[in-house]
């Protein structure tokens, strides 16, 4: 769907506003690069229905125009002064990838290593910004070398792996890194920001009531999941999700709390709303009406 | 116009290089095309386009998608922005060239006066030697002052000879440039229009690989996208372009001969 003119400025206020007040922490996506690559979003604004979200082609744009800002810059500046200054404030802000693998050593004692892997993405069911954290004992290098001793280089098997461990939750990534030879996941955590629900993309039928309250209001979402043995039980805090394992015929069920037995792991999903101010007590109202606990907060 | 010459032989040079690298993106859909295939063949049953290339070492789906779309929405930002590149150039060109017609204009005006008035002054002088020759002796009390009239007169006409000359070789020089910038003007119109062309290519590439990334969990085809982008790679015709590009650049390399002959 495209915003434009009013509407969307309108949008993207809001969001900025509900980053600004989430302050996301480490496990989620980088709230302050979504913040200024906003700033750079065409006048018509394509949204992801989905989530509510700037679909992942206009974010990608704002990537696309910076990769050409120090070109543009050296050959073109003079002849189309008009958009010098949009590359000059590109060349200098301090974007993220969208989408990246990085791996930093932790901790590192003989053949034993223990690493931890970070995989932005905009996820492709849910258009909404995921930011998986898995912290892994390696015995060896075969999964991640170590140059000089530190410096840490994951195998492209790894690399991949982690894409593809990294489109569903924590628990089946923890479960598909797992099979990895040599590599033992102890916790992942997966940090989603979004979606943003609005009037015009009104997300779960939990939030309809308040947002019919207050139609200019605007809520965002932060969901964090943890699967690790750490974990003390397994807890689904979240009235919007279910365990994966809820989902599984009894015998799929079956192999997978053999296999978790294996593993030791348990699993906690929590979500927060943050939201515009007007929007509080009707929110709050409604999940108390829904008998659903979240933490919400407008400020 | 050396500078806007130079350019303009950059701007070629660069239409055939994205057009390259357009269709060495657009040719990138074999892993699509091997999942069409599989998909023919009835070798993965399973529903759901993810799926197909998760049997092999290949990377999964969405995130070689998201790359690729990453890389084409590049391609696409630079061919607009050398079209737009080219629009500027070539209008500015159209300034530079309606400027230089209005110069000749003017020249060619201030040595149609100078032919008119010299026409005028010859009249006079003809009239003056007339008179002179109508004299009974040169000792005639107005000789002198009409002979020194008769020599100022010719040394005017003469200036004025020079002066017509002069100008009428400056429009001639305004006109031959603005011919030549005519014929830039035209070589910048078609990259523009190249750039464009490609520009539109590319853009369709990214709304194709775009919704392939939105619809891989349902089982969206892999054929349609492996399909679509062979058939943009035809759209993009790197041969043709560079073809054009030739023409642009053989028309380029005779004008700094002329313009230093000049």
């Amino acid at each position: 769907m495209i915003l434009q003119g009013p509407d969307a400025e309108a949008h993207l206020c809001a969001l900025r506003a509900l980053l600004a007040v989430a302050r996301p922490g480490a496990q989620y996506p980088e709230g302050r690069s979504l913040s200024e690559r906003l700033r750079f979003l065409p006048a018509a604004l394509e949204i992801d229905p989905r989530s509510g979200l700037p679909a992942l082609r206009a974010l990608g744009q704002v990537d696309a125009e910076r990769a050409l800002a120090p070109e543009f810059l050296e050959k073109h500046a003079a002849a189309l002064p008009d958009r010098a200054p949009r590359f000059r404030a590109l060349l200098e802000a301090t974007l993220e990838p969208l989408h990246r693998v990085q791996v930093r050593l932790i901790h590192r004692d003989g053949d034993t290593s223990r690493v931890q892997l970070v995989r932005d993405l905009v996820d492709p069911a849910s258009g909404c910004l995921v930011r998986f954290t898995i912290v892994a004992r390696q015995r060896g290098e075969g999964q991640v070398s170590f140059v000089r001793g530190d410096l840490s280089r994951a195998s492209s098997q790894l690399t991949g792996a982690v894409e593809e461990a990294a489109s569903g939750d924590a628990e089946m990534a923890l479960l598909a890194l797992a099979k990895l030879p040599g590599l033992t996941p102890e916790d992942v955590v997966r940090g989603q920001l979004g979606p943003l629900c609005t009037a015009r993309f009104p997300g779960p039928a939990l939030l309809a009531p308040a947002l019919a309250c207050a139609p200019d209001g605007a809520v965002l979402h932060l969901s964090l999941e943890r699967a690790g043995t750490t974990v003390p039980e397994d807890r689904c805090l979240d009235p919007l999700a279910s365990l994966y394992r809820d989902a599984l015929s009894p015998e799929a069920r079956a192999r997978v709390e053999a296999r978790r037995g294996q593993l030791g792991y348990r699993v906690v999903k929590e979500r927060r709303l943050v939201c515009t101010p007007e929007l509080e007590s009707p929110l709050k109202a409604a999940l108390s009406a829904a008998g659903a606990r979240l933490v919400v907060r407008s400020r | 116009m050396p500078d806007r010459l130079q350019t303009a032989r950059e701007i070629a040079q660069v239409q055939v290089r994205l057009a390259r690298a357009l269709a060495s993106e657009l040719r990138a859909h074999a892993p699509w095309q091997q999942a069409a295939r599989d998909e023919a063949c009835g070798e993965a049953k399973r529903p759901g386009f993810l799926r197909f290339l998760r049997t092999g070492k290949a990377r999964p789906t969405h995130a070689a998608l998201a790359d690729q779309l990453a890389r084409v929405q590049r391609c696409a930002s630079e061919l607009s922005l050398w079209a737009d590149r080219a629009q500027a150039e070539r209008r500015a060109a159209v300034a530079e060239r309606e400027k230089l017609e209005s110069e000749a204009m003017h020249a060619l005006e201030a040595a149609a006066a100078s032919a008119s008035r010299a026409g005028e002054e010859r009249r006079a002088l003809e009239a003056l030697h007339a008179e002179l020759d109508g004299l009974p002796t040169r000792l005639h009390p107005r000789y002198a002052a009409l002979e020194a009239r008769a020599h100022a007169l010719q040394q005017a006409i003469a200036v004025d000879d020079l002066r017509r000359d002069q100008l009428a070789e400056s429009a001639q020089r305004a006109r031959e440039a603005a011919g030549a910038g005519r014929e830039l003007e035209q070589a910048l119109e078609r990259a523009e229009q190249t750039l464009r062309r490609l520009e539109g290519v590319a853009a369709q590439a990214v709304e194709q690989v775009d919704r392939a990334i939105g619809a891989h969990a349902a089982s969206a085809g892999a054929q349609g996208l492996a399909e679509a982008l062979a058939a943009a790679v035809k759209d993009v015709d790197p041969d043709a372009v560079e073809s054009l590009a030739q023409e642009t650049l053989r028309f380029l390399s005779e004008r700094p001969g002329a313009a230093r002959r000049r």
